[in-house]
Order: structure tokens, then C-alpha cells, then sequence
């Protein structure tokens, strides 16, 4: 056991640092689409220095280095104040484990390099938590022009950065005779495709980064499923694994950073923290550190290039748990201050109440650490 | 960085978990009285579990911390009454990090030598035993060690009163005006020796409330998947399975928290090692609280009888809380160390 870096990752983490040092990204602006360009400018940059795919294989367009690897980055780049990589992990896996030879050398390298920009289509307004009743029909037809195709009508909701993005990974329903469990496929979708309109959903703190999409008669080409057709409920479940890790998406490392802000403030003077709230942050620390050795021991158990079970589910409990205490804190030590000045402190904390919705609710994985984990029966 | 357990480690743990078992959970009506050598002291003994951090010349087994926390953690799983933690491992890293003579460790490591170690009042840290202290895990001790004033070690008889206290699977004696003052076995620690034992003690008490952690969730898992009520077990009640998730989240981040802080015991300067121990005491502190809680809320009626062994756990968990300083301790250290003095 050792929770120190390796030699090797150590000398990563300098390298990192040090290119970190002498590319201080630009400020994010508030205007949304101002924002993307400048998160995506970020992301090329990433990608151009060598910091993106760390723990995909060599022959996905990775480093094929371990996921701690990934870890390490989103933990540097939390220290730096820099924005996260850019969430690519469960997408980019999907196309790496289950996409065609051609469609690896179509999308691979513009997933990695941000040069292409892909949503997720999965939630619909009448199945959110339950995936297994998602309605978005894709009919197999011969186009006006002749081409074998999957004509897709239905809603998305939650789609994150779907008005900039150039591809969707969208679940539908194809296999009109079968269970839902063979009924769904997962099809690469071009954004630009007739009859697909995104309208932006503005967030309870004012933000645009989701989208709703209105699917009328799109037409998707038969070779843009990924895997076969009727595997998409698999290749979901899955993928939802990879999504609910908060190692690979970062939000460990956000965390880290807030409550450094917080702890900063309270110790140069600038925010009054009296005794009850002194001990209130060092209970916030002592949950972000459980989360943080508990993800430790996460990453090592995947060392070995396992896929992540059912057990990731205690890991978004944890950084939930965390968040929310987190957030609970910063805004009692910050008191008005929080509502009338500091528009981080109000956006971040109905984040973290959005942490227990998105990505799975609390209760869903409530009910997979009972049911997957501990074994208790199903109804 | 590798955080895991090797295979030895496993081995080990799982060696310890079938020891303890052998010798069998307590049950409240089995107790035995609080005054003899109490049961299984011989095989921990006979199997190497006494002082098995110390030097092979010492005795001991060269175990490093986190082998140690797993052994502690294997018997509080069983709410052991073999006095493992106060005797056979702070007794014998008090002494070490004092320059114990060579026959009073391998005495406490071949189990001649039964040391309870001498707390303060409160329970919240190493004291000399002298009026009021407490003798930490006294079951079928022969002496006591403590820390005096000047930080020296000493070794003192048994002795004292049978506390009625809340854990009924330990035992601790409350020092009288008559408390022998003991013999200087070494010492005087420094500030960074004192921090080590303070670290070390902090991980073992955490390995402790894990152990009855998971001890706890397993048998509320095991008996909500039985009991049948509406004509189907519990244990499908959304309700039910909430709790028990909420349980086991509780324990696996206690348990990461708990290797962390054994691993920085062993590794890391004594500061770093210090503050490791105190998150993690803090932290699971309020987690096995909140686990043994739900554990008797699963159980349900039978959980508050005394016939079943829930109380057990419960119990167990109210004093490991206290004992070297509750959760409210350690943030408030943890504060000013992060945050500097108010």
C-alpha cells in the first residue's frame, strides 16, 4: 500500500505542473457561447501538449497509461484553478469498445483532439432515471435518395453542450419486437442533420449548458450504430459506469480546490469563521479527504483494466455527500456575502444539489449499492 | 499509487477474521465475569497477534501499521473481548517508542507481560496512572502503563476499580489514591515520538470502529434479506435498502480513510501521519455512529433486547468514539492546524 505518486507519476505530475505554470488559461467568460470557445480553445491546447487520452490504448489514439494517470490531471488542474479536460471518458469508451474498426478511425481522433464535439442523448422527459423507458423511435427505412436508414423521431433532454456540439451518442428504440433490454441501439448522429432542432435549457443559476432536442423524421445513416443493433442497453449500462466515477470526470479535484479557497479565505482574515465554524469546515475536510482516499482506492482497483462495477455507485454517494456538506458550509462562513457579492458561491451551491440528480439520482444508486452490492432482493 | 492491500495483507486479515471467529462472538448473556484472564489471550499469543509491529529481536513480528489495523480491525468484527488493542498493540508501541528494555517488550509480545494502558479521565489521551486515570483494556492485565509529567513511561501494577462503563466486551479500571506509581520503563518521549504513538493509537481505535462497522452491516443486511413481513422480506423495501446503502457507503469510505491513516502512521513524517490519523478517527467517529445507528433500526425490536448482541456493537462504538478524543476533538485540531489559531 502506498498513496504516494510512483517515481513515474511523480515525474508526470512535475512535467504537468510546469506546462501548467507557463499556460495560464484565459479567464471564462459569462456570455455562453464566448465560454465554449474558450473552454474549447482550452481543450485543443490540452489535447495538443499531450495531456488528453492518458489512460486510453496506444491503438484508440491514447497514452495507455493507468487511469491514476487521469486522476493526476484532473487534480493539477483543480490546483491551477485551470478548467477540467473535457468530459470525453464515457463517450470516447463507448466508440473504443464497441464502435465498428471504421467508425474508431472516424471519431476517435476528433473526440480526443476536441476537434469534433459530441453530446450524450440518453434522458428523455419521460425517462430519466428509468432508461428502459426511453420512447425516441428510430425506423428503419430506404431514403428519399435511396440509403438504408434509420429515421429517429422523439426529445432528448439534458443534453450537455448539445448547441455546440457536431455529433450526438443517442439511444433509441429500433427493435420494435423485442424487450426494451434488446430493443435499444446507440447511433453516431450529425448534429447538422435535417429535422434536429436543440432549444437551450436555462439552468435554475442562469446557465445554458444543457439543451433539450426535437427529433422530426431525422434521418441517421444504418452504418452510424454503434455495436449491433438492439445492444444499446448494454453498451449504456456500461458506459454509465465510467460516467459516475468521479475520478474521470474531475469533480474530486473541483471540490479540493473550493474548499482551499474557502479554507484561504478563513485564514487570512477575509471571511470570519468563529469556533462552530472552524469545526464545521474541518468536517468538510475529513469528507473530502474520505472521498478522496476512497477514490484512491477506486483508481487502484482498476489498475488491472477492469471496468467498473456496481461499487462506482458508492463513489458518487461519497461525492455527493461531500459536495452538499461542502457547499452547506461555504455559504453559512460566507453569510450574505455569498447572496449579495459572490455569484460562485450561489452557482456552485445549486450545482451540488443538482449533484444528486444527474448522472443517476442519490436514490437510483441507493438502490444499486443495496441491490448490486450488498445483495438485498429485488421486488 | 497503489492503494490496496497486498496479498499477504488479505491473507493475513483473512487469517485474523478466522482466529477471532474460532473464538466466538460474545454473547450478552455469555459474558464472562470482569475479573479473570478472560478467553483466546493464549492463541493471540501462541499466533503472533501481541506486539507483532515490534522488531523480530524485540519479539515481535515486524508487522508494519496497516497489517496491524487489519488484525485489530479481523477481532473488533467479532466485538472480541481478547484486550488485543490496549494490551497487545498501544501497550507495546508506548513502550517501544520509550526504549522499552528489550525484556519488557518481548515479555508484552510473548503475553506475560499484560499491560492496560493508562488514559486520562476524559479518555482522550495517554496519561500516568494516578488518581482518576483510566486503564484502557484492562481485561486479565497484570500492569499498567502510562505516561508521568515529565513524559516518562512507566509500568505500573494492576490495579484499581472495575469501571461500570458503557462497552460491556472491555474492560477498564479507574485509578484509586493507592495507584502504584510504577517503574521508569523509558522515556522521555519527544514531541515527534508522541505524535507517532498519538497517530498509531488514532488508527488502531479507527480500525476498531470499523470492524464493528462491518460487523454491523452484515448482520442487518443478513437480517432484513430473512425477516418476512407483507409476505416479503424486508429487505426489498426501498426504505430498507436505503438505509443499508447508505450504511455500506459509510463503511468503505471509513475503511479508506482507516488504510490511509495506518499507511501515513507507518510512512509519513509524524505532522502529516498525525493529521491523517485525526481525519480518519474523526470521520469514522461519526460514521460508525451513524452505522450501528441504522444497524439497530434494520434489526428493529430485537435490537434494543439484551439478549441480542446489537447492543454489543453499539456499545463498542460509544467508547471507541471517546477513547484518544471524539470526532469534535480532532476537527477542532484539524482546524487549527489548516486553518491556524483562532
Amino acid at each position: 500500500m502506498d498513496f504516494r505518486d510512483t517515481p513515474d507519476e511523480a515525474s508526470f505530475r512535475q512535467r504537468l505542473r510546469a506546462w501548467l505554470g507557463d499556460h495560464t488559461p484565459c479567464a471564462i467568460p459569462g456570455d455562453p457561447d464566448a465560454r465554449m470557445a474558450v473552454l474549447h480553445a482550452w481543450h485543443r491546447d490540452l489535447y495538443d501538449a499531450g495531456w488528453i487520452g492518458l489512460s486510453f490504448p496506444v491503438d484508440a489514439g491514447g497514452h495507455g497509461l493507468s487511469p491514476v494517470y487521469e486522476a493526476i490531471l484532473n487534480d493539477e488542474l483543480g490546483a491551477a484553478g485551470a478548467p477540467p479536460p473535457p468530459a470525453i471518458g464515457h463517450i470516447t469508451n463507448c466508440i473504443r469498445l464497441f464502435g465498428s474498426e471504421r467508425q474508431r478511425q472516424e471519431f476517435l481522433p476528433g473526440l480526443l483532439s476536441s476537434r469534433a464535439r459530441w453530446c450524450q442523448g440518453f434522458s428523455e422527459p419521460d425517462a430519466g432515471s428509468d432508461l428502459a423507458g426511453i420512447t425516441t423511435r428510430g425506423t428503419r427505412i430506404t431514403s428519399a435518395d435511396g440509403r438504408d436508414v434509420y429515421r429517429v423521431d422523439g426529445r432528448k433532454i439534458w443534453t450537455s453542450e448539445a448547441m455546440w456540439a457536431d455529433w450526438c451518442l443517442l439511444l433509441c428504440r429500433t427493435e420494435a419486437d423485442e424487450p426494451t433490454h434488446r430493443a435499444l441501439s446507440m447511433l453516431a448522429m450529425p448534429m447538422s442533420a435535417v429535422g434536429l432542432e436543440a432549444r437551450a435549457i436555462v439552468t435554475a443559476y442562469g446557465t445554458r449548458e444543457f439543451a433539450e432536442l426535437f427529433l422530426d423524421g431525422v434521418e441517421v445513416p444504418v452504418d452510424g450504430v454503434i455495436g449491433r443493433p438492439g445492444d444499446g442497453w448494454t453498451i449504456a449500462m456500461q458506459l454509465l459506469g465510467y460516467e459516475r466515477g468521479p475520478s474521470d470526470i474531475g469533480w474530486v479535484a473541483r471540490l479540493a480546490r473550493m474548499l482551499t479557497i474557502l479554507e484561504d479565505d478563513v485564514r487570512s482574515g477575509r471571511v470570519h469563521a468563529g469556533p462552530s465554524e472552524r469545526r464545521e469546515i474541518a468536517r468538510v475536510w475529513c469528507e473530502v479527504r474520505a472521498l478522496q482516499c476512497h477514490v484512491q482506492r477506486t483508481l487502484t482497483s482498476r489498475l488491472d483494466g477492469s471496468t467498473p462495477g456496481p461499487e462506482g455507485s458508492i463513489d458518487k454517494l461519497l461525492v455527493t455527500r461531500a459536495e452538499q456538506a461542502l457547499n452547506h458550509v461555504n455559504l453559512a462562513v460566507r453569510g450574505a456575502t455569498a447572496l449579495l457579492d459572490d455569484r460562485d458561491a450561489l452557482e456552485s451551491y445549486f450545482w451540488s444539489r443538482a449533484q444528486s440528480i444527474f448522472g443517476g439520482t442519490q436514490q437510483i444508486q441507493r438502490n444499486i449499492v443495496a441491490q448490486r452490492v450488498l445483495g438485498l432482493p429485488r421486488r | 499509487m497503489r492503494a490496496e492491500l497486498t496479498a499477504d495483507q488479505n491473507l493475513l486479515a483473512e487469517t485474523a477474521r478466522r482466529l477471532a471467529t474460532d473464538l466466538g462472538a460474545p454473547m450478552p448473556a455469555g459474558l464472562p465475569s470482569t475479573d479473570g484472564a478472560g478467553p483466546g489471550w493464549e492463541l493471540a499469543a501462541r499466533t503472533g497477534l501481541l506486539g507483532m509491529q515490534l522488531d523480530p529481536h524485540e519479539g515481535g513480528g515486524g508487522a508494519n501499521c496497516v497489517d496491524v489495523a487489519l488484525v485489530i480491525e479481523a477481532f473488533a468484527a467479532s466485538t472480541s473481548l481478547v484486550p488485543l488493542l490496549g494490551q497487545g498493540v498501544l501497550a507495546p508501541e508506548l513502550a517501544r517508542l520509550a526504549g522499552a528494555d528489550r525484556s519488557v517488550l518481548a515479555g508484552m509480545a510473548d503475553g506475560s507481560i499484560r499491560a492496560a494502558v493508562a488514559l486520562r479521565p476524559d479518555l482522550g489521551s495517554i496519561d500516568g496512572w494516578r488518581k482518576g486515570a483510566v486503564a484502557f483494556d484492562a481485561r486479565g492485565a497484570t500492569h499498567v502503563i502510562g505516561m508521568d509529567g515529565d513524559r516518562r513511561v512507566r509500568l505500573s501494577a494492576a490495579g484499581g476499580d472495575v469501571v461500570d462503563q458503557a462497552d460491556l466486551t472491555r474492560i477498564l479500571w479507574r485509578a484509586g489514591t493507592d495507584a502504584d506509581t510504577g517503574d521508569v520503563v523509558g522515556g522521555p518521549l519527544d514531541d515527534q515520538a508522541l505524535r507517532r504513538f498519538d497517530a498509531f493509537a488514532l488508527s488502531m481505535v479507527t480500525a476498531d470502529l470499523v470492524g464493528v462497522m462491518e460487523s454491523a452491516v452484515a448482520a442487518a443486511v443478513d437480517y432484513v434479506r430473512r425477516r418476512v413481513q407483507f409476505g416479503v422480506p424486508v429487505g426489498t423495501f426501498q426504505a430498507v435498502q436505503h438505509l443499508a446503502a447508505d450504511a455500506k457507503v459509510a463503511l468503505e469510505a471509513g475503511r479508506s480513510s482507516m488504510w490511509h491513516a495506518a499507511w501515513a502512521t507507518g510512512e509519513l513524517e509524524p505532522p502529516d501521519a498525525l493529521l491523517a490519523a485525526r481525519q480518519a478517527k474523526a470521520f469514522v467517529s461519526r460514521a460508525a455512529l451513524d452505522v450501528v445507528e441504522i444497524h439497530t433500526q434494520l434489526l428493529g425490536g430485537i435490537a434494543i433486547t439484551w439478549e441480542e448482541r446489537a447492543h454489543l456493537r453499539v456499545r463498542r462504538v460509544l467508547l471507541d468514539r471517546v477513547v484518544f478524543g471524539d470526532e469534535a476533538v480532532h476537527e477542532d485540531a484539524i482546524a487549527e492546524a489548516r486553518l491556524g489559531p483562532i
